[in-house]
């Protein structure tokens, strides 16, 4: 008999994997991408091109130049590609967009040694950046500011239901955070605007809290980082625009996540 | 449900063939180990022509369990030089080909079992050399003679939770009654109170045969429960909630085997092994001498269908891959597998994306991600502060894991590396 391979246990794998993971999660923002094109038309169209081209060129140049084998195909920098066009002015300037996408993808992503290594989530910060530096430039994208059209909020809700159908979430992390931004809108004036809040609820807790690298590794944390990040969106929306509010708490919480780790271990309820 | 996995079953290639004894082995290589590392000293010659169920090797002292050959044939001892003398490690049995090897002339069935004091019944035990048919394979005698206080109950553990395992579910759906009587003695050897027979959900019609069993045996000592059919359900005596506690948790090969043993005086020298995997011709469960060599117990099923990935013996979750086909099924054998390389071929390792489904799935509630993390910098006290000394090592995490990441692995290194002081 021939030499077989004497790999450790287990000797069988779930189906699951990192590359399946990041395309099935850009496979359900599809019904999002379709309405904002609708209605974004050919601005956001270039948007998009430029952000999702832009990142799989800096991520193939950056690995390029630092000699490492290309990441592409799991489909990762596809998807912070496609994150940050939807949360990108449609109008942007073509050199802000490459500056915001050289900080996601190269900055953010590469720096700190590619998929799965990253700190705080990459597109958020890409648009973090802009917002900060340069200031004119980063207004509310299409997605934000028609979030409360009945095409565009369906098509929050077909993604968000194709993306919990992919059973990556917990269910209940999505209904603390859509709730408690709901009602702290409410609560702070928001009332009027409020199927707006709603949409950009529902895509915020399900395609931008829920980037696994940047996420606590217990359920219990999760939830945590949810609620939080749901109070800092609904507070910060006081004075700033809701996609500002929104990926500034995102951002604040990442920070927070090596102590909700270390607090909020499995099995025990310390720290709650 | 959190801390486990509904894994897929792939049962019913193995249920679909008859429970077999083959009479055409050829050959056994037995180690000379019983259990733990006893020492074991030959009980015959180079040479000797042995019948079937003969003494082969004598434990030192009262702890270990005598070996018995399963096949009756010419004797050779295999020996090697250490410290100096020379040292036999394994006995060979080799059957001539005019050797017959059919079952011989049935003993009479013991008619004074049920009244046999439960000194008599462990030294039986040890006199036919009984092991434990799980993972640890430890001579039954001792698992069970602890101070009569200590086991309060026997569980009989009919769970198979690793895909394509059944032998255990194919000898209690062939001989549910011996199977009860087996655990009966077990229960009078150990003093305990009670049995109760864990079986899988997923297996309805074993569980109201063994339930239908106990009913007509009118014996109010035995009952029967269902447990989900969940990894690592089962497993290395892992159970839910209090039922391990105050419990002597032996398999029902075992309760089968003491049967034998105390009925028709039996020896344990075979046991019931699954032949299973995409790669094998015609998968089933066999009587399998102990020390028949892998190559021979998947010829005994037609050999195999094309060249597999792995050869496993034991489950596809914690089975230990073989480099070829000369290792030997002993008493801890349950399956051997032969899976192809779609089932069992190794994938690139990924970087870890930290989804949490390895710590959504650790059924011991372990951070195996924290783990493995420090274990890869080899900050093996990072590991030790997250609890890696608690790890089961089900695997789970390794298999669940989409980044494909070798976390089981991990989890050695690290234990190993808080072991050594590194």
């Amino acid at each position: 008999m021939t030499a077989y391979s004497v790999a450790s246990a287990p000797h069988i794998r779930s189906a699951d994997s990192v590359a399946r993971y990041f395309w099935m999660k850009s496979a359900a923002l599809f019904p999002v991408l379709a309405a904002v094109i609708w209605t974004g038309g050919g601005d956001f169209m270039r948007m998009l091109v430029l952000s999702a081209g832009g990142s799989l060129g800096f991520e193939w140049l950056s690995r390029g130049f630092s000699r490492k084998k290309t990441t592409l195909l799991n489909g990762d920098t596809f998807l912070t590609g496609l994150t940050l066009a939807l949360i990108l002015p449609e109008r942007a300037p073509l050199p802000y967009v490459l500056i915001a996408v050289f900080m996601a993808v190269v900055v953010v992503r590469e720096c700190f040694g590619g998929t799965g290594n990253y700190i705080v989530h990459p597109a958020i910060f890409g648009r973090v950046f802009l917002d900060a530096v340069f200031p004119v430039s980063a207004g509310s994208p299409v997605l934000f500011r028609c979030a409360a059209e009945l095409p565009v909020f369906a098509a929050i809700v077909l993604s968000a239901v194709f993306f919990l159908a992919q059973r990556r979430i917990y269910f209940e992390t999505l209904f603390y955070y859509i709730t408690i931004y709901l009602l702290a809108a409410f609560m702070l004036g928001g009332g009027s605007k409020i199927l707006m809040h709603a949409g950009v609820a529902v895509f915020t807790a399900f395609f931008l809290v829920t980037d696994p690298v940047v996420l606590p590794l217990t359920r219990q944390g999760t939830n945590v980082f949810a609620l939080l990040a749901a109070f800092f969106a609904g507070v910060l929306g006081l004075w700033y625009p809701a996609v500002t509010a929104v990926c500034y708490s995102i951002l604040i919480m990442n920070m927070f996540v090596p102590w909700i780790n270390d607090r909020m271990r499995p099995g025990s309820r310390r720290g709650i | 449900m959190s801390g486990s996995v509904r894994l897929e079953r792939k049962k019913s290639s193995t249920l679909l063939n008859t429970l077999k004894r083959p009479h055409t082995v050829k050959k056994v290589r037995i180690p000379l180990t019983s259990g733990e590392e006893t020492l074991m000293f030959p009980a015959v010659k180079n040479g000797d022509v042995i019948e079937r169920g003969a003494k082969i090797a004598s434990p030192e002292g009262e702890q270990g369990s005598p070996l018995f050959s399963g096949i009756a044939g010419k004797v050779k001892l295999v020996e090697r030089t250490k410290n100096g003398n020379m040292v036999c490690t394994h006995i060979e049995v080799t059957a001539p080909n005019d050797f017959c090897q059919t079952a011989s002339v049935l003993p009479e069935l013991r008619k004074d079992a049920e009244k046999l004091p439960c000194r008599e019944l462990r030294s039986i035990f040890r006199e036919r050399g009984l092991l434990t048919t799980d993972g640890r394979a430890e001579p039954l005698h001792k698992i069970i003679s602890g101070s009569p206080s200590t086991i309060k109950t026997i569980v009989i553990n009919g769970c198979e939770p690793e895909p394509y395992v059944t032998s255990e579910q194919v000898l209690m759906t062939s001989y549910p009654t011996e199977v009860l009587r087996g655990a009966e003695i077990l229960r009078r050897a150990a003093e305990a109170e009670k049995v109760i027979f864990l079986i899988e959900d997923a297996e309805r019609e074993l569980f109201e045969l063994i339930k239908s069993k106990i009913y007509l045996l009118k014996w109010d000592r035995f009952e029967a429960q269902k447990v989900p059919a969940i990894y690592p359900m089962g497993t290395d005596n892992f159970l839910p909630g209090q039922l391990s506690i105050n419990s002597a948790v032996l398999n029902a090969s075992t309760a089968y085997a003491a049967y034998e043993a105390v009925y028709l005086h039996k020896p344990f020298f075979e046991r019931v092994v699954t032949v299973g995997g995409e790669c094998v011709a015609e998968p089933r469960n066999l009587w399998l001498p102990l020390g028949i060599s892998i190559r021979d117990a998947l010829q005994l099923c037609k050999g195999l269908l094309r060249e597999p990935a792995k050869l496993i013996v034991g489950g596809p979750m914690k089975g230990v891959a073989q480099k070829d086909g000369e290792g030997v099924v002993m008493a801890g054998t349950d399956a051997v597998l032969a899976l192809p390389k779609e089932i069992a071929g190794e994938s690139a390792e990924k970087p870890c994306i930290r989804c949490n489904r390895c710590v959504d799935a650790c059924p011991v509630f372990l951070s195996p991600v924290m783990i493995t993390l420090a274990a890869e910098k080899n900050s093996f006290e990072v590991s030790r502060e997250w609890n890696v000394e608690a790890c089961i090592e089900c695997g789970l995490c390794s298999f669940v894991c989409p980044s494909k990441r070798p976390m089981l692995e991990l989890i050695a290194k690290a234990k190993k590396g808080i072991a050594t002081g590194s």
